[in-house]
């Protein structure tokens, strides 16, 4: 099941009414402080959010807004709704990017340029060589997990990987990928591509491997299945797959819906 | 599904006769859960049930197309490549690193003075070395030049012991790049004393050879000049003069072609 996400959709409507919110939602004080804010340095101070975000974007972590809060906005910090509207609005306007809200006050940016543009070599998403082999494993796992059901175990991960001559528990670096387990475990958990809980009834408790919500905004279910029929071959159809066909139509109405 | 049957009923009855097993009635109803689920996928051979093992191996061989279906094993410029074909499929988005160290860099002022001087000092590390090479470049070009002073001498000894005409020797009317080779030769003689350039009668230049004395020729008499030839002038030259063939023949290819491209 894919966890809530709430997206802030740069359209000034929407920022209005989420503004007003707030603003009935703090107390008299923060709407005061809102006004303190002059222009100039709402659009500093975002210029600096969005700063900060695109250098962690690099590591792929997601930033959070304690973060922000400390590092940036320091005794603006009440300010944060207020700037972040500007910083959603930079960069979408800017750069093609959309803020992402996961839960617990974290954001991850995700591309939001239409796909013709993205395939252009220009804006390569890939930062080096090594980063293209660790997307086809993502991939590799992610379309596992997902022909699964959505979901792994253990038991079954560990023998899908070592028929793609990975062992994910070895501390042995591995020839391509170094040190895989904690690049499946930590890594990708930390990059939200992979969510990883614990199944508490064997014993002892064995790991359940899921999409992590960075996955879920950034590729398609269609796609990955689309991709799945391909690696098939033999002119495979996504409809023949009728439960993981169901999740795409269920994705696709409610995009539908959003949008 | 029969034998399942059988056990779930002989469960119900175990249960009901007795209670001390409740416990293990919730394991058991489970597993027994676990037991349909496998045997309803196996039974329904037309749906596609998703093995990932059996994928694996079609993801291996998708990752190597031209080997064998067993021997696929895909090494890092498989993976990068498909890694690389996929990527397309995100939205990625790529991070911003700063090319440079800071956002607040100083230039280091300071550290110009020292590079000065150490440009100064290479600077005149490479004054010395030039020389020696223009020396050597004298050793390589004295062939050229005592070969030239034997003309000469052969020249002015069919004149009649009279100076040559200096256009008339050094011009090569079969070539411009030869001509200005010829004077360049020349002006070695003459710096070198080993040919004398006066004006006659018409205050035409001519050349003559004369014996490097030990009297360096003083101030009064040094004179220095700088000869120019264009192309038009090296032309004019041969009309006015008439210069059929060159009295220098032109050197043969050379071995090492330092002496035509050093001819500035």
């Amino acid at each position: 099941m894919p966890p809530k996400k709430k997206s802030i959709v740069p359209s000034q409507a929407t920022q209005e009414v989420s503004d007003e919110e707030m603003d009935e939602d703090d107390n008299m004080g923060s709407q005061s402080s809102q006004a303190l804010l002059s222009d100039n340095d709402r659009r500093t101070l975002a210029g600096h959010v969005v700063n900060y975000m695109l250098v962690a974007d690099c590591k792929k972590v997601p930033v959070k807004r304690s973060e922000i809060n400390k590092g940036v906005l320091k005794e603006h910090s009440k300010q944060f709704n207020n700037v972040m509207a500007e910083v959603t609005r930079i960069l979408s306007k800017v750069y093609g990017y959309r803020v992402v809200d996961l839960e617990k006050g974290q954001y991850i940016l995700v591309n939001n340029m239409s796909p013709t543009l993205r395939d252009h070599d220009v804006f390569p998403a890939t930062r080096s060589r090594n980063d293209a082999a660790t997307m086809g494993l993502v991939t590799a796992i992610l379309a596992g997990i997902f022909m699964s059901g959505e979901l792994m175990q253990e038991g079954p991960m560990r023998e899908y990987m070592k028929k793609l001559r990975i062992d994910i528990d070895s501390k042995d670096p591995h020839a391509i990928f170094g040190n895989v387990n904690k690049l499946i475990m930590q890594d990708l958990v930390k990059q939200c591509y992979l969510s990883i809980s614990f199944d508490k009834s064997t014993d002892p408790p064995s790991k359940e491997f899921r999409w992590g919500p960075r996955a879920h905004v950034e590729i398609s279910k269609k796609h990955m299945l689309e991709l799945v029929c391909k690696i098939y071959g033999d002119d495979m159809r996504p409809e023949q797959w009728a439960s993981q066909w169901k999740v795409v139509q269920r994705e696709a109405a409610e995009s539908a819906g959003t949008s | 599904m029969v034998q399942i049957n059988i056990l779930l009923g002989e469960i119900s009855k175990f249960l009901v006769s007795n209670s001390f097993f409740f416990c293990m009635e919730g394991h058991l109803l489970r597993t027994c859960g676990a037991l349909m689920k496998i045997n309803i996928e196996s039974a329904q051979t037309g749906l596609s049930v998703f093995r990932p093992v059996e994928f694996a191996q079609k993801l291996m061989h998708f990752m190597t197309p031209d080997t064998e279906d067993d021997a696929a094993e895909p090494d890092e410029e498989a993976w990068r490549h498909f890694g690389s074909n996929v990527t397309p499929l995100y939205k990625r988005t790529t991070g911003i690193e700063s090319m440079y160290a800071a956002l607040d860099y100083e230039k280091p002022a300071p550290q110009r003075q020292p590079r000065r001087q150490l440009d100064k000092e290479v600077a005149r590390k490479k004054q010395p070395e030039k020389i020696d090479a223009a020396d050597l470049d004298d050793e390589a070009h004295t062939e050229d030049v005592i070969r030239i002073l034997g003309l000469l001498k052969k020249a002015v000894r069919a004149n009649n012991q009279q100076p040559v005409n200096y256009f008339r020797f050094v011009t090569n009317p079969d070539s411009y790049t030869y001509t200005v080779e010829n004077m360049f030769h020349v002006s070695f003689l003459v710096r070198d004393q080993h040919a004398q350039v006066t004006l006659d009668d018409d205050g035409i230049p001519v050349l003559y050879p004369r014996k490097v004395t030990a009297d360096v020729v003083d101030g009064n008499n040094a004179k220095q000049c700088i000869l120019t030839l264009t192309m038009k002038e090296w032309r004019e030259v041969i009309k006015v003069f008439g210069i059929k063939k060159p009295m220098i023949p032109a050197p043969l290819p050379p071995t090492n072609k330092r002496t035509l491209s050093q001819g500035e």
